[in-house]
Order: C-alpha cells, then sequence, then structure tokens
C-alpha cells in the first residue's frame, strides 16, 4: 500500500519531503494497518511537504499568499492550496481509494499510530437480526473473555473483553442486512477484528465482510472521542505537516 | 490454507480518508500484505540465458518461502463441476459477485482483482473478436510479461476486438473455484474464460506446460484440441516455446512463432470473419487451415508426422521419418513473424502499475529486440534475429512520458545486452536529469555485458543503493567460453569486478553455466577459481566483498547451435555441482547457488521434445503436477512414471547427441536461420572458433536477414567501448577502455 501512495503521489509531482540517506524514501506516516481483505472507510495518512513549500486552504487564499510573499520581498515559495490538491491526489489514487479531506496538521501531535484510541468496525454476516442481537448481549454480559494470542513469538491469554468499547446490532440504510457494529479498543494493544470475531460467540462456519468506518482519538482526558479530521471539512493551522 | 481472518501479515495503513466505491464490479478489499517472499528472487533473467530457470536459492526451481500448506493433488479425472460456457451469442456477464465471496478465504487476494493502472475494461460485443491473454503462472510473475502488455494494447486499440488478461490461479484459489464451480476468470472484468474467442497463452519456460492445461480445464474447455467444437475458445500461445511447441501439439489448437504485434491483427481479420459467417458447426478445422497462411501462424493438426519403422540408434524410440502438411495451402515450413521497424510500435504506451508486489515492479522501456552476439547455447539471441534498436529520441520520451504517468521511479531499459544499444549513453544521461521526481529516477540495466564500461554506466545510474552487480561469463575458462562463444576474456571479467568494487559495490553476482559441450573437470572447477579471483580483487577495496555464484545445469534449446548436444544426464550435472560445493568449502566470501538437476532434466525432455510426450503431460498434470517450475510443487517422480507408462525415454530426448541428418521435431519451422549456417556454427564450437558480431562486421549469411529481406537497425556504425567482449573486433589486445570512473577509492591497507 506504501508504493501505491509513493507512486499517486510522484505522478502529480507533490513536493513532499524525502527521507535522508543513500535511499531517500517519500516520508509518509500511515495509520493503524488495515488487515488484508478489510474495506476502510476511514483511514488516515500523514505526508511531510518540502519545508519550502507553504499550505493554504484554497486558491483564493494561495493567491493572497504568494502575493503578500512578493510585496515582503521574501523569495517566492511554492505555495499550495489543500482544496486543488486534495483533487489531485484523487484523481492519482486508483480506483476505490478515494480522498474525502485534506488538513494541515502541527508536527508535534502524536504520531497516528499513537494517537488513535479505538477504531469502529462493521460486520456483514448472513445472520439475522435476533440472532446477531444474541451475540450483543452474550459478549456485553460476559465479565471476561479470554483470547489465546501470540505476542513476540510467546503464546498468552488475554482477557480482551475490556477492549470491547461498543458492541450494538444496526441496520445501514445504504446496505441490506443488519450489521454488527463494534468499537474496539487500539492502546496499548490494538484489538484485531479476526481476534474479536475468534473471541465472541459467533458460529465457526460464519465469515463476514469487514468494514472499518471511524479512527477516533481521545484529544482531552475526559471529552468525547474524535476523528483527526472531519470529512469534507478541512481545517488549517499555520504548522508544516499536513493530513490526508 | 488461511482460514478466513488469520490474516498473515498486515498492510502498511491505507491513507486517507477513503471509502472502497469501485464501481459494480469493483473489488472491496484494497491492501495487500506486504510481500512474504523476496518477490526479486524469483526473477527469471531475461538476458543471455533462457537456460536457466532460476537463479536464487540453493538446488531450487522456484525459490520461495513456505508459508502454507502445499495443497495435495487433486484428482482431475473426477468429472468437472464447472460451468460450461453457454451459446456465443450470450452477452457474458461478470463473476464478481462469486469471486468475492471466497477472495478473504486465499493468500494475496488482490492479485485477482484487476484494477491496475493502466487497465481496460472494454466492451464486448458479438461482433468483437475477444482475446483473453493468459500467463501461466502467477501474476507477481505474469503481470510484468511485456508481451502480453503489448499485445493488450494493441487490441484494445482495435474497433473490431477486445482484450483482457488472466493469470493462473494458485493452488488454494483453484481449490475454491473447482469447488464451487467457478470458471477461470478475467482479472479486468472477471468475464468467464470460456467465453472469449481466444485464449492466448505466453510460453516462457517449458515447466509451465501443465499450467497451461490446467488453464485450459479451468475455463471449462476440452483440454485436447481435437475434442474443441465451434463453441469453444480457440487455444493459442506465443513466446519463445513455441520455436519448439511439439509437447503441446494435442492441446493448443494454434501457437504464433515471432513478434505478435503485427500477427495479431491478422489472426483477429481471420477471427472475425469466421464469426460473422455463423461460427458453423464442423468450421473449426477450416478456420484453421485458413489461420495457418498467416505468416507465423503454426497450425499443429494440420501436419502428419511419421516415424522410422526400428528405433535408431540401439534405442528403443523411433525417430522421426517425416513431417508433411496435410494439405497443399498448409505451408511446409512455417515461417517467424518479424517486425522490420521497431520504431512503429512503442508499446506498451500504458504500462500497467500493479496494486501488489510483483517481479520487475519497474517501468520497462525495451530499447532493441533481437541480439547478434552470438553465444551459441543462447536461444532467444538466435531466434530474435536481426538487430532492431529503438530510437534514442523515442526511447526519451518512453522514460519520460512512462514514469510521470505510472509514477515510478525506476526504469529498466530492456533487451538482450543493453550497453550494447548506441544510444545508451545518451538515454541514461537524460533519464538521470528528467526534473520529473526532481531527478530522484533510477535506471536498471539488466542483461549487462562483463566489461569496465559497464561498471562505469552502473556507476553513473546508481546512485543510490549499490549492493550487488550482475555478471554472466557462463563458463569457467577461455576455451569453454570459445565453444559457447561468449568471448569474455579473463582481464575482461577482473577488470569488470576491479571497477565495481573500486566504485562501492560490496557483493557481485556471477552467473555460469555446466554441462555445456566438451567441458571437462577443468572447465567446471575454473569457475571457482574465477570466483576466488573475484573475491581477491574485492578485498582490495572491501573486507566485506564477497561473491555470489549461480550455476545452471545447461539445457540444449531448438534453433541453436547445441540442439544437436545431449545434455548432460542428471547425475553428472550433480557430480558437478558437488565438485564445485567442495572446492568452495575451502573459499571464504563465496556463495554458492545452483539449480536444481531434476527440473533441468525435465525441462530438457521438454525443451526438445515432440507430440509423443502429450500423454505424458496430461498425465503430470491429471496426478496434480501444476505449478512445476515452483519448488514446494516440482515432482520429478510424477514425470518419470508418466514418461514410463507412454513408453517413453529421457536418453532419447535429453541425452542423445542428434545426428545432422535427423528430422529435428520442428523441422517444419523457421526462425530464419538457415540449418547448414547452425550445423556450422556446432561445428566450428567444437574447433573452439568464435564468431564475430554482424552488427560490425561482414554478414555471414546465419539467414534471419536475408530470408526476410529486412536488415539490423543499428544507429551506431561502430562497436561499443569496452574491451573484446564479444564483439570479436581486437580479441588480441582486447583494446583500451574509454571508461570515465568515478573517483577511486583507495585500496585497504594501502598508505
Amino acid at each position: 500500500m506504501a508504493r501505491v501512495w509513493e507512486r499517486s503521489l510522484r505522478r502529480i509531482n507533490l513536493p513532499v519531503a524525502y527521507s535522508e540517506g543513500f535511499n531517500p524514501r517519500l516520508k509518509l506516516h500511515f495509520g493503524l494497518a488495515l488487515p488484508t481483505g478489510f474495506e476502510s472507510e476511514g483511514e488516515f495518512l500523514d505526508i511531510d511537504i518540502d519545508p519550502d513549500v507553504r499550505l493554504a486552504a484554497n486558491a483564493a487564499e494561495a493567491e493572497a499568499q504568494a502575493a503578500s510573499a512578493q510585496e515582503s520581498g521574501a523569495t517566492t515559495a511554492r505555495v499550495l492550496d489543500l482544496e486543488t490538491t486534495r483533487r489531485a491526489i484523487d484523481t492519482a489514487t486508483p480506483d476505490g481509494i478515494t480522498v474525502q479531506a485534506l488538513a494541515e496538521i502541527n508536527r508535534k501531535e502524536l504520531s497516528l499510530q499513537q494517537a488513535v484510541t479505538s477504531c469502529s468496525w462493521e460486520f456483514a454476516t448472513t445472520l439475522d437480526a435476533p440472532s446477531l442481537q444474541r451475540i450483543v448481549d452474550t459478549t456485553l454480559a460476559a465479565d471476561s473473555l479470554l483470547l489465546d494470542r501470540e505476542r513476540k513469538g510467546k503464546k498468552m491469554t488475554d482477557d480482551i473483553r475490556p477492549q470491547i468499547l461498543d458492541l450494538q446490532v444496526q441496520h445501514r440504510t445504504d446496505v441490506d442486512g443488519p450489521r454488527l457494529v463494534a468499537e474496539l479498543g487500539t492502546q496499548p494493544r490494538a484489538l484485531r477484528p479476526a481476534e474479536f470475531l475468534a473471541a465472541i460467540d459467533m458460529p465457526s462456519k460464519e465469515t463476514a465482510r469487514v468494514l472499518r468506518t471511524h479512527q477516533w482519538i481521545i484529544y482531552n482526558e475526559g471529552e468525547p472521542a474524535r476523528e483527526p479530521l472531519v470529512a469534507g471539512a478541512p481545517t488549517t493551522a499555520n504548522t508544516e505537516v499536513f493530513a490526508v | 490454507m488461511s482460514e478466513p481472518f488469520s490474516v498473515a501479515g498486515e498492510s502498511a495503513g491505507v491513507g486517507a480518508v477513503m471509502s472502497a466505491i469501485c464501481g459494480e464490479a469493483a473489488p472491496h478489499e484494497r491492501s495487500e500484505s506486504q510481500p512474504r517472499g523476496q518477490a526479486e528472487g524469483l526473477l527469471r533473467r531475461s538476458a543471455d540465458s533462457a537456460v536457466h530457470a532460476s537463479d536464487d536459492g540453493e538446488s531450487t526451481t522456484h525459490p520461495r518461502p513456505k508459508t502454507r500448506d502445499t495443497p495435495t493433488t487433486q484428482d482431475r479425472t473426477a468429472p468437472s463441476n464447472l460451468q460450461r460456457p453457454s451459446t456465443i451469442a450470450s452477452i457474458m456477464k461478470s463473476l464478481w459477485n462469486q469471486i468475492e465471496d471466497i477472495l478473504p478465504l486465499v493468500e494475496k487476494p488482490a492479485r485477482y482483482i484487476g484494477c491496475e493502472d493502466g487497465m481496460q475494461q472494454p466492451d464486448h460485443a458479438p461482433h468483437k473478436v475477444s482475446w483473453l491473454f493468459t500467463y501461466p503462472d502467477t501474476y507477481e510473475i505474469g503481470l510484468p510479461n511485456q508481451g502480453l502488455q503489448i499485445l493488450y494494447e494493441i487490441i484494445n486499440e482495435r474497433d473490431d476486438a477486445v482484450a483482457e488478461r488472466s493469470y493462473a490461479p494458485w493452488a488454494d484459489l483453484e481449490a475454491l473455484m473447482r469447488e464451487k464451480g467457478i470458471p477461470l476468470f478475467s482479472v479486468d472484468q472477471h468475464m468467464p474464460a470460456g467465453e472469449f474467442d481466444l485464449l492466448a497463452f505466453n510460453l516462457s519456460a517449458e515447466l509451465t506446460y501443465t499450467n497451461l492445461i490446467n488453464c485450459v480445464d479451468l475455463a471449462g474447455v476440452p483440454i485436447r484440441a481435437a475434442d474443441r467444437e465451434a463453441h469453444h475458445p480457440l487455444v493459442t500461445a506465443g513466446g519463445h516455446c513455441t520455436y519448439n511447441p511439439e509437447p503441446l501439439a494435442d492441446f493448443v489448437d494454434f501457437f504464433v512463432l515471432g513478434d505478435g504485434e503485427e500477427v495479431v491483427g491478422d489472426i483477429t481479420d481471420v477471427i472475425r470473419e469466421w464469426k460473422a459467417s455463423g461460427r458453423a458447426e464442423g468450421s473449426r478445422e477450416d478456420l484453421l487451415r485458413k489461420l495457418s497462411s498467416v505468416t507465423g501462424v503454426y497450425v499443429p493438426s494440420m501436419y502428419e508426422i511419421s516415424y522410422d519403422a526400428e528405433p535408431a540408434d540401439g534405442g528403443t524410440m523411433r525417430p522421426i521419418s517425416a513431417i508433411v502438411p496435410k494439405y497443399s495451402d498448409v505451408p511446409e515450413e512455417v515461417e517467424k513473424a518479424t517486425l522490420a521497424d521497431l520504431a512503429e510500435w512503442p508499446y506498451p504506451k500504458n504500462q500497467l502499475v500493479p496494486l501488489t508486489e510483483v517481479v520487475h515492479d519497474r517501468l520497462n522501456v525495451e530499447v532493441f529486440r533481437g541480439c547478434t552476439r552470438g553465444c551459441r547455447f543462447c536461444q532467444a539471441g538466435m531466434i530474435t534475429r536481426p538487430v532492431r534498436e529503438r530510437p534514442a529520441e523515442q526511447v526519451k520520451s518512453m522514460i519520460q512520458d512512462g514514469l510521470r504517468r505510472t509514477g515510478y521511479d525506476e526504469v529498466s531499459l530492456t533487451s538482450l545486452s543493453t550497453a550494447d544499444f548506441s544510444g545508451i549513453q545518451s538515454v541514461v544521461e537524460d533519464a538521470m536529469d528528467s526534473d520529473y521526481n526532481e531527478g530522484r529516477v533510477s535506471v536498471a540495466l539488466p542483461s549487462l555485458r562483463v566489461d569496465a564500461f559497464t561498471v562505469g554506466l552502473s556507476a553513473q545510474i546508481q546512485n543510490a543503493r549499490r549492493t550487488g552487480l550482475t555478471f554472466a561469463p557462463e563458463a569457467g575458462t577461455w576455451r569453454m567460453r570459445q565453444v559457447i562463444n561468449k568471448l569474455i576474456r579473463e582481464e575482461d571479467l577482473y577488470g569488470a569486478v576491479e571497477s565495481a568494487y573500486s566504485q562501492g559495490w560490496r557483493r557481485v553476482k556471477l552467473y555460469f553455466l555446466t554441462g555445456l559441450p566438451t567441458e571437462t573437470d577443468v572447465d567446471t572447477l575454473g569457475i571457482a577459481e574465477l570466483a576466488r579471483n573475484c573475491v581477491a580483487i574485492g578485498k582490495k577495496y572491501n573486507k566485506s566483498a564477497s561473491v555470489t555464484v549461480s550455476v545452471g545445469g545447461f539445457v540444449p534449446k531448438p534453433f541453436t547451435p547445441f540442439q544437436w548436444f545431449g545434455q548432460n544426464t542428471e547425475e553428472e550435472l550433480q557430480r558437478k555441482m558437488n565438485l564445485l560445493r567442495d572446492d568452495f568449502r575451502k573459499s571464504h566470501g563465496v556463495q554458492f547457488k545452483w539449480h536444481d538437476p531434476k527440473a533441468t532434466l525435465i525441462e530438457g525432455m521438454l525443451s526438445r521434445g515432440d507430440r509423443r510426450l502429450g500423454p505424458v503431460l496430461e498425465e503430470v498434470w491429471r496426478n496434480g503436477g501444476v505449478f512445476q517450475e515452483w519448488s514446494e510443487f516440482f515432482d520429478r517422480d510424477l514425470w518419470m512414471n508418466a514418461m514410463e507408462n507412454a513408453g517413453l525415454s529421457a536418453e532419447y530426448y535429453a541425452f542423445r547427441h542428434r545426428h545432422e541428418d535427423e528430422v529435428l521435431p520442428w523441422e517444419h519451422l523457421s526462425a530464419g536461420l538457415h540449418k547448414d549456417f547452425l550445423w556450422q556454427d556446432w561445428r566450428d564450437a567444437l574447433d573452439e572458433v568464435g564468431l564475430e558480431d554482424c552488427r560490425w562486421t561482414p554478414c555471414y549469411d546465419c539467414g534471419a536477414c536475408t530470408g526476410y529481406g529486412i536488415e539490423h537497425v543499428v544507429a551506431s556504425a561502430t562497436p561499443p567501448a569496452g574491451g573484446s567482449q564479444g564483439t570479436g573486433q581486437d580479441l588480441a589486445s582486447g583494446g583500451a577502455v574509454p571508461v570515465t570512473l568515478l573517483p577511486t577509492r583507495t585500496p585497504v591497507g594501502s598508505a
């Protein structure tokens, strides 16, 4: 996936920062890995931009910035406007990847990997709503859910119940059939959908199509979790990094 | 087999707030796990030695880490429950919904979804001729194949034809497809293979033959050409193996020899008319007869093969006595198709950019086709003559346009010997100076000559990643190299190696063949000698300098001077490998790798085999023998048992020297080379006489140009810089090497 992104960004000649060393690579920072075979509606990527390039929210602002830079006699920096850039990246990425929003973020913020506290997942199965509801009830009623998993080559048994933050049956208007919707914790170690499915009381033959819908970050203790950026409403701040 | 959700390996996270919306027939999983095998280790060398099946890994066919249980053999004698192709008039329907359900259950599902940048989704229509170009190996190996991509584009540019692509499904997916009755499908629109007009295979290795049969069966098409009816697809194949396709004669309706660019159009015309005429029952034979008169097309069922009454030479097998066309309008000799001018065919214009990792994962630009260096073991160099260079300006624009469109940061300049390209210097400079990607473009030069010029060139382009450099001296002694006409002097090799280490490379990889004509143990051990000397040179510059030696067993190929040579037995090759292994035990800094002699034997039987091997291929396939070029699937016993059951002899096909007057199984095919030229070259080989490269010296009438009324297209009238290197120009002195090298490092330990 990293290669797909590198190629896409090179196609439009986006001024991305390169790593040092003999084999310079584009500086991209990915969030929590999405397991093979799963869909997602909520993925995030940090892109380090060439330090000489400045960002603007839209074309008009970019023009204004360029004009003021010229007035003050500063060296004319390249200004990138986020709205045009979003469309350009969206065009360059393969079918199936839609770039919904771009925003500038502060480099000092935690990396996506560290910052995301939980993810929401949808599971599409062939089970009917009452069967799914029984699974939800049993799971939520359990005091503990033990799962054998391997960690650094060592087998251990973990209680994953505390990592199931929310679980319910939902009907989406745009798809057929009921879906199991779960919010699974990611800190200190992410509970993967496959592990979750293995731990709950799902009929063994049942396979599920899995969709990640959200990645949540608790920015301040006590406040509700938010997503890293809200699609369609890019924000800007005067910093060097921006996230897609 | 992977269980659902026990997904091995996770992808790097997909970026962006994204949703997987990709149209109706769109794949829903989009991220591929990181590769677990070393994909580069799977590379086949495109260059000088078509005889190496693979280069890496100790004693392997295809090295590949075992990551899963190997599915056991499948019983293919049971009736297939595959869907039968419906009538030809039906509109194709995508199988995506059925396929999507099983993809989460298989390894690397991204290789079955298509969606590459450059993919085409043409509209099918009853009047259009539909081609399914199929590579009979995995997607990772097949996707980068340039021949397939070129034809895919050329067909899709036509108004009267469409093309899609398919690759051999890995065993886990095949098992599910058979269980659920899903036929072979295209990756572009997931159309059922059996409903295309043509299943067109690329044959570049003998050990993929059973995969071809498997793909035809998975398509729901009878595997034997004789059992197919008017509504079935035509099964065809192109690629280097079609210069002796006889072992596949029972299974393939027609073969195509030579350059495919023009001939696919001629074939499309014939088939379009046939479709328009109603494709009547019983018309298939008439169609094939008509196709047999298209230049480059070979229809095996149009020829009668007869055999001598008695076995010859004290063996058990009767030699071929004659190969005769069945009808007067069928040509006695099938000529290969040859393009006169590569400049007219700047393809692929939209090279496919895969979503998942494949071999040769970079932009490829073909700089010339054909090679006249005249290495006698090299089939590619014999059958692709004459040399046709692409104009340097066109190469430059293909590089620039290609990089911009694909987003790749690496371009490979492909040919059989890229340093021989007249415009090499300016093309490389142009690529490096490009403003694309702020000049961060790396250029790969596969198939390098062994000389300092080449290293100088490599030093210019490999600004980073100076890890390994590969040369192919092919044989251990000068005498042996004269026999095979690969005229590299030891000084050339040492000069190249010295330049490489002094320029910062730490590892040099050397390719060799063993089992060559007239080879003695002195020649074999000469390989070890050369390697040790190279290590010693390397140690002057870097204490950790190392040399990797990769040795393959030689398989004689049709249309080479060595086509009459009896290859070494499995035991003899193993003995030579052991000889080298023991000799290398006392050498530090040398890594020794070899190709499995068992696989070399099977390749040898098929390479120069005849139609009597058809039942052997069928039996091996019925017993589950697919992916035979993969070490975890290769099964020698499967082959040898089938040979025995068919009453055939490995000695006859592989180990026996042929007589000059023997009717070879490919006697009725032509690569343009005169048979007496090849015979003379074979005699010269035995006399240890080298032959010059005719690009820069007078013609010796091999037949490739004169027979077709075409000429070499070479921009430079003088041979390239760089020593003796096969040009044969100045063997006495080797000449000065006009090369600019980067500042040389001081040897370790010198003041």
